[in-house]
């Protein structure tokens, strides 16, 4: 092959080349080259006629274009009225299309239009499905705290009837041991009649209790506006007290609690008789009496300094009541 | 009176590389993917690829006057650039079809140098002493774009320095046209552009062209695939993305891939 052959050939785009190991798989070949060795082989004539075609129109292009530009070059009029002409191709095509191209605005606008008017009801919705998300939400959050406003106030309420059926039962209780000690004392005394009129003077004794009792609670109830009017030395003197003395500074108060029991004491010291064989038996049976015990006098010291705060001839008045008090007591 | 010659007194001019930033990679991919003839690419390429051809800023104009072999040269030293993977290629065989594998160093591909008197040639033909220049880019283009025309009185006119080169080529004989072509062969530098490979399944001898626009260089799509990615993921300007080193560009689309969870499609560069 002659030198200028082979420069011509290369020249020529390549029939049988070389390629990378994989790439001809990988990825394809440029336009104007036919190396696609997957390609049948039958393919390839028709391959390499379409290759000539191609490159025989780029040349023709090439040549078109070359003659145009000497067209160009030689006949400046004729290249001015060839452009006067398609000037006024293109601003006849322009005027044509103007109307066609505003009414396709016009009518992309109202389609905007309307696209935005449908995002904004769309919003108008979902802001109106939050809203009443919202105040149902905020009904709920209320029933629910005056349900559990209500849950602790019944909760209250049982709180203290339990406090004060805690307090009744306990005040039953006392008075029943209270009555339980009292009956073997009354049982002793062996007289129906004297725990009648025991009764019946302790029914009093309660009855002047209570009414003092609450003739105090009213005094200190009408008291109650005026913190200072509370303090007995503050108060006037009560009338009923006028004739008592001042008490003394230590003063004994005795006062029989009840009346002395008439049953004669036994004559033998309790003996729980297991000792030395003798006293009661186990057997003994109606002959077995249980001991008591009878506290006949209470005596009570109350200590307490005397009026030294009050001035040195005023009357201590709280002292004063409180002595009245525990007399009757 | 002649006139002067064109091809460039360098047979393999000394040569400046651009940095390879992504102005020149799109600059050479779309140079390959142009419709243009094969010489036509090629000058393009030396444009884009190369800062100074034997000194002289390059342009079109220069990489046109570079020796052909000397394209040739330039061309696969670009494409060296490119194409770093290994040395296996493949091709087919012309007589059976059959697909082998053959082991190639594009940078110890022989070349020639150039013969005294290069880059012209004087030579008694049967019009008389004519002088010709050693065929050069500008040459093969024009070639390139008259394929059916005979090549050695074509280049005869292309590269006779005589002002009748044209008519001349029309009026050489057979002898002058095989003596115009011994005389350059003789002159010009050479390069081998392809290789003799013996096929293994039905022992056929063939010449196989080694072509590095067909595999060595990236496909426009390729390096705008990256652009875009960078793109839209940092809002660089297109100038920007383009003005970075090939490689970081590359590793930036790497990192943006990886983020989205998207392998990132291996470059065969």
């Amino acid at each position: 092959m002659s030198f200028i052959t082979r420069i011509a050939e290369r020249s020529a785009p390549a029939r049988n080349t070389l390629a990378p190991k994989g790439f001809a798989r990988r990825s394809a070949a440029p336009a104007d080259q036919p190396a696609n060795h997957e390609e049948e082989p039958r393919a390839q004539p028709l391959r390499r006629q379409e290759e000539q075609e191609e490159q025989m129109q780029a040349l023709r292009r090439q040549e078109e274009e070359e003659e145009m530009q000497a067209v160009r070059r030689s006949s400046p009029q004729q290249d001015d009225q060839m452009q006067t002409l398609r000037r006024q191709a293109e601003e006849e095509e322009e005027a044509a299309a103007q109307p066609v191209r505003r009414q396709a605005e016009e009518e992309e606008e109202a389609l905007q239009t309307v696209r935005r008017a449908e995002g904004e009801d769309e919003d108008e919705e979902r802001a109106q499905a939050l809203r009443r998300q919202e105040e149902e939400e905020e009904a709920l959050q209320t029933v629910r705290r005056s349900e559990q406003a209500d849950e602790e106030q019944a909760r209250a309420l049982r709180r203290q009837e339990e406090e004060e059926e805690e307090e009744a039962l306990q005040t039953v209780r006392r008075a029943e041991e209270e009555e339980e000690a009292a009956q073997p004392l009354r049982r002793d005394a062996g007289g129906q009649e004297k725990d009648q009129e025991q009764a019946q003077a302790q029914a009093q004794a309660q009855a002047i209790r209570r009414q003092e009792e609450e003739e105090d609670l009213q005094a200190v109830r009408r008291m109650t506006g005026d913190p200072a009017s509370l303090d007995p030395d503050n108060s006037p003197f009560p009338e009923e007290m006028r004739d008592e003395p001042e008490p003394s500074a230590l003063m004994a108060l005795r006062r029989e609690v009840a009346a002395p029991p008439a049953a004669t004491m036994p004559t033998r010291p309790f003996d729980p008789g297991w000792s030395d064989g003798e006293g009661l038996s186990p057997t003994a049976g109606d002959s077995f009496a249980r001991p008591s015990v009878h506290i006949d006098q209470l005596d009570v010291l109350i200590e307490e300094p005397s009026g030294a705060a009050s001035g040195a001839g005023a009357p201590d008045r709280s002292r004063a009541i409180r002595t009245r008090y525990l007399r009757r007591i | 009176m002649n006139r002067a010659p064109v091809t460039l007194s360098s047979a393999f001019p000394r040569a400046q590389p651009r940095a390879l930033d992504g102005e020149t990679e799109l600059a050479v991919a779309e140079a390959v993917a142009a419709g243009t003839t094969r010489p036509a690419k090629v000058t393009a390429i030396i444009a884009a690829m190369y800062e100074r051809l034997a000194e002289k800023p390059v342009d079109r104009e220069t990489a046109r006057a570079v020796s052909a072999a000397g394209r040739e040269w330039l061309l696969q030293r670009a494409a060296r650039r490119f194409h770093a993977a290994g040395d296996w290629f493949e091709t087919s065989c012309s007589g059976c079809g059959a697909r082998f594998d053959l082991s190639l160093s594009i940078d110890d591909i022989p070349r020639v140098a150039p013969g005294d008197g290069f880059p012209v040639v004087d030579i008694q033909t049967s019009l008389g002493r004519r002088a010709f220049e050693v065929p050069n880019g500008a040459h093969e283009e024009a070639f390139a774009r008259r394929p059916d025309a005979d090549p050695l009185r074509t280049f005869a006119a292309l590269c006779g320095l005589s002002e009748q080169a044209e008519a001349d080529a029309i009026h050489f004989d057979r002898n002058d046209l095989v003596r115009i072509d011994e005389a350059l062969e003789a002159a010009s530098p050479e390069v081998a552009d392809s290789v003799a490979a013996l096929c293994p399944e039905c022992g056929l001898q063939a010449r196989v062209r080694i072509d590095p626009l067909t595999f060595a260089f990236p496909r426009p799509e390729e390096v705008l695939q990256e652009v875009h990615l960078l793109a839209s993921g940092y809002h660089w300007s297109e100038r920007a993305i383009l003005a970075l080193p090939v490689s970081r560009r590359r590793d930036y689309a790497r990192l943006i891939q990886a983020e989205r969870g998207a392998p990132y499609a291996t470059r065969r560069h």
